[in-house]
């Protein structure tokens, strides 16, 4: 049988990141294919090259045995490619039957839309899915698994061929899911093709027949999911780069605790963690995403209001908001390196001082001079790949562009520090730097708590591990106790061991 | 910009082109502006007359000054459909105050009002969470609403006092406006570029989440730049009043739309986050001078309107083009 869908050697680059390189991936008529992979993996790049959003910058797609390049998503849609995203695209106004036609309503001679026959064959549709919903609803009424169904009603009046489903159980409740996935079975006896982006990994074994692993932009495992153990998955999605490098620095029996949190909860994700980090130690945070890791670092630097408990640094309460607690001797280097972390229109140089400008300033004007050279200074000791300090910061690569994030906490002299993500998207190199400054900082006796999805990452570069999971605190793991399957049996509960299907 | 050594690790574009595009993006309302009068010098014998040229500089002062704290309140991402109420309001009560308390107490207490308009324009935007667009309409109409309830309606005059200095006097040859003018636009210029405050306002409009997340109280700049727009808009109104010694309710209607066209025809971005004010500067020359022309031409007032809009357009457009291709 001929493949629906072929993609091959897919690049795509986006300033200062490498998103996808040469990346395979195809469907076949009638089968569900899902694309699993962190965030930041390349999933949506992917897609969105597909749905016409991205344009490659090398590669082939061939859709039904042409060549297929779609140049925006209408184009898409119109060749018949479909994709459903989290954020579902309805009219909230408009009726179930007026969202599903949306665009290519049944018209009559004069113009006018055919109001009754749009309903009937909406009506044609829904009933084909199973799905008992009144077409003349407006969809403002429906619920989120019901608004899910218009959406893939929607495709179906299209003659979609391919069904792109971006993490669509993430807001349904399992007889609803239930439902979604009977759903997918008929579209696949039909002969459609389905993509399917799930972080879940049970789901993967239930609805696809294949699976193919995205990290760092690059395809790292594809297989039948039925020859597939689901530790295979979670080991090609966080990395099986061994820890062979340096081993972390040992940190002294009497190093005081600097940063220490207790009972701290949000009140939603975040449950009861208490955790504490001594000067000069770097604590691993690993957990899946949703377990509660990135809420708990922005509970601990203020950015977010705790329902509950208390944080402290250097044995003092810390309360109040980020300026407050950035006072106080507390840094973040935030999940999102272009949402949360940089301005990407200014400059290097304010950039790297984005914490700190009133230090560079006298009466409020900033003294130039002495700022740009402590900048130098800084791009100097964290070699920083930039043409100077007034340098556009959006043309600087990945790894430096999280340099410069880093570089501010150097700047203030935090006490202690919050990593996010410290490498996700960088390349090796820039990775390995990272790493460095990492022991850098711990030299000089800096609490640490790095947060990380990448395993290989956690167990190399902390001395301690805590794994969080459903927002609290799975375990505590010591440098020495730590392997692989014990933090990921962990992080997972105790479905690792199981063969998944 | 200081070209160091080094390459950076990816060479797209030659760097040749991409410093060409980024000083056309720089100075594009500038080499616009310079055009216009290029045009208009070749096509009107007056257009380059001295006393036709400071005639325009002091037309354009009051929108420009408006336009320079519109500036702020753009970068910063937000902007501000009150200021012509605002000028009419502190105007009418500045007026009034001088009447009854003397010319500099009254002009304490008009840039007083203005200011205040400003604040409060800001706390509703800053703290309140409310949208821009919606926060500074209803302060338009009730700024408006409350100069026509203390004038009820009728324009308040005061005829002698040397706060009329403002509008009509002379020094050294050249309208007060122009000098006024001229100390705006440099403090302003020093105020974003070279203080600390001024790069946290680019860094809230460029990235609100990565400027509070360093420690940049977002609120209080928020609710400065519109502050400093009101005050702004206080020495306008002053330099008005002080031309025509009278005030009235209805004053200064449509003036945000001429200091808006201002900052984005000299490259503001309306996302916040990029702009110049002495591109603002060029963007309300550009207006002013093309009004000017076209007055030089004998065409109608009506047409001016057109001819704006149509110059408002174009220079998004290239704007939007010249940044896509950099």
């Amino acid at each position: 049988m001929p493949a629906l869908l072929t993609m091959e050697g897919i690049s795509k680059a986006f300033p200062g990141v490498q998103a996808l390189s040469r990346v395979d991936f195809e469907v076949m008529p009638g089968e569900a294919h899902a694309l699993i992979g962190e965030n930041g993996a390349g999933k949506s790049t992917l897609i969105k090259i597909l749905a016409g959003v991205h344009r490659r910058d090398a590669g082939t797609i061939r859709f039904e045995g042409e060549d297929y390049r779609a140049a925006n998503p209408h184009e898409a849609l119109a060749m018949g490619v479909a994709v459903i995203y989290q954020e579902l695209n309805l009219v909230q106004k408009l009726t179930v039957a007026q969202n599903i036609f949306l665009g290519h309503e049944p018209l009559r001679r004069a113009g006018f839309v055919a109001t009754r026959e749009m309903n009937a064959r909406a009506g044609e549709i829904l009933k084909e899915l199973g799905i008992s919903i009144d077409p003349r609803t407006p969809v403002e009424q429906l619920g989120v698994a019901q608004k899910q169904m218009v959406e893939i009603a929607k495709a179906l009046s299209r003659a979609s061929r391919i069904l792109v489903m971006d993490e669509p159980t993430a807001p349904l409740t399992q007889s609803e899911i239930e439902v979604l996935f009977r759903v997918i079975a008929g579209l696949k006896e039909q002969g459609l093709g389905i993509i399917y982006i799930s972080h879940r990994l049970d789901e993967v074994f239930q609805i696809a027949d294949r699976v193919t692993v995205l990290r760092d932009g690059e395809r790292v495992h594809s297989s039948e999911v039925s020859e597939t153990r689901i530790d295979e998955l979670v080991l090609a999605m966080v990395g099986r780069r061994l820890a062979e490098e340096e081993p972390p620095l040992e940190v002294p029996e009497d190093a005081p605790v600097v940063l220490e949190a207790e009972a701290l909860s949000d009140g939603r994700v975040v449950r009861d963690i208490s955790l504490e980090v001594r000067a000069g130690e770097v604590v691993g945070l690993a957990g899946l995403i949703g377990s509660g890791r990135s809420e708990f670092a922005h509970l601990l630097f203020g950015s977010e209001a705790a329902a509950g408990g208390e944080a402290r640094l250097f044995g003092k309460t810390l309360s109040g908001g980020v300026p407050q607690r950035i006072e106080a001797g507390l840094g973040m280097v935030p999940e999102d390196r272009k949402l949360q972390g940089l301005v990407m229109q200014l400059l290097v140089k304010e950039n790297t001082t984005l914490a700190t400008l009133d230090k560079y300033t006298s009466g409020g004007f900033v003294r130039r001079i002495a700022h740009e050279s402590r900048v130098r200074e800084i791009i100097a000791e964290l070699r920083i790949a930039t043409r100077g300090p007034r340098q556009a910061v959006k043309a600087l690569s990945g790894g430096n562009q999280q340099k410069v994030i880093l570089s501010r906490w150097m700047d203030t002299g935090a006490g202690a520090l919050i990593f996010d993500e410290p490498t996700r998207g960088v390349d090796v190199g820039a990775k390995a730097e990272i790493y460095a400054l990492i022991r850098e900082l711990q030299k000089r006796g800096v609490a640490i708590l790095m947060i990380s999805s990448d395993l290989p990452e956690v167990l190399r570069i902390s001395n301690r591990i805590i794994v969080i999971r459903n927002g609290r605190v799975a375990g505590v793991l010591s440098r020495a106790d730590a392997t692989q399957e014990k933090v990921l049996r962990l992080m997972m509960g105790a479905a690792v061991s199981g063969n998944g299907a | 910009m200081a070209q160091e050594a080094h390459a950076s690790s990816e060479g797209a574009a030659p760097a040749g082109g991409r410093a060409a595009y980024s000083v056309l993006v720089r100075f594009g309302p500038v080499i616009g502006l310079a055009f216009l009068c290029l045009v208009l010098s070749v096509t009107s014998e007056a257009f380059l007359n001295p006393a036709n040229l400071i005639n325009v500089a002091r037309q354009v002062s009051i929108n420009a000054i408006i336009a320079a704290g519109m500036t702020f309140v753009m970068i910063s991402g937000g902007f501000d459909l009150s200021v012509g109420s605002v000028m009419a309001l502190s105007g009418v009560v500045g007026i009034m105050a001088m009447n009854a308390f003397g010319d500099a107490a009254g002009i304490l207490i008009m840039l007083a009002v203005a200011l205040s308009c400003g604040l409060w324009n800001g706390l509703l935007v800053a703290f309140a969470r409310i949208n821009a667009f919606v926060a500074t309409l209803a302060g338009m109409t009730i700024y408006h609403g409350i100069a026509l309830v203390v004038t009820d309606s009728f324009p308040v005059t005061r005829f002698g006092g040397w706060y009329r200095n403002f509008g009509q006097g002379h020094l050294f040859g050249l309208p007060i406006p122009i000098y006024v003018l001229i100390i705006v636009y440099v403090v302003a210029h020093i105020v974003l570029t070279r203080t600390a405050f001024g790069t946290s306002v680019y860094a809230v409009g460029g990235n609100e989440e990565a400027a509070r997340l360093s420690g940049i109280n977002v609120e209080r700049i928020r609710t400065s730049v519109f502050t400093i727009c009101g005050f702004g808009v206080g020495i306008a109104s002053l330099l008005i009043i002080g031309r025509l010694q009278s005030a009235q309710a209805n004053m200064g209607i449509q003036a945000e739309l001429d200091a808006i066209a201002a900052v984005v025809i000299g490259g503001t971005s309306l996302a916040g986050g990029e702009g110049r004010v002495f591109g603002t500067l060029a963007g309300a020359f550009t207006i002013g001078v093309l009004n000017n022309g076209l007055n030089l031409h004998d065409i109608s007032a009506h047409w001016q309107l057109v001819a704006k809009g149509v110059v408002i357009a174009l220079a998004v457009i290239i704007d939007r083009q010249l940044v896509h291709r950099q």
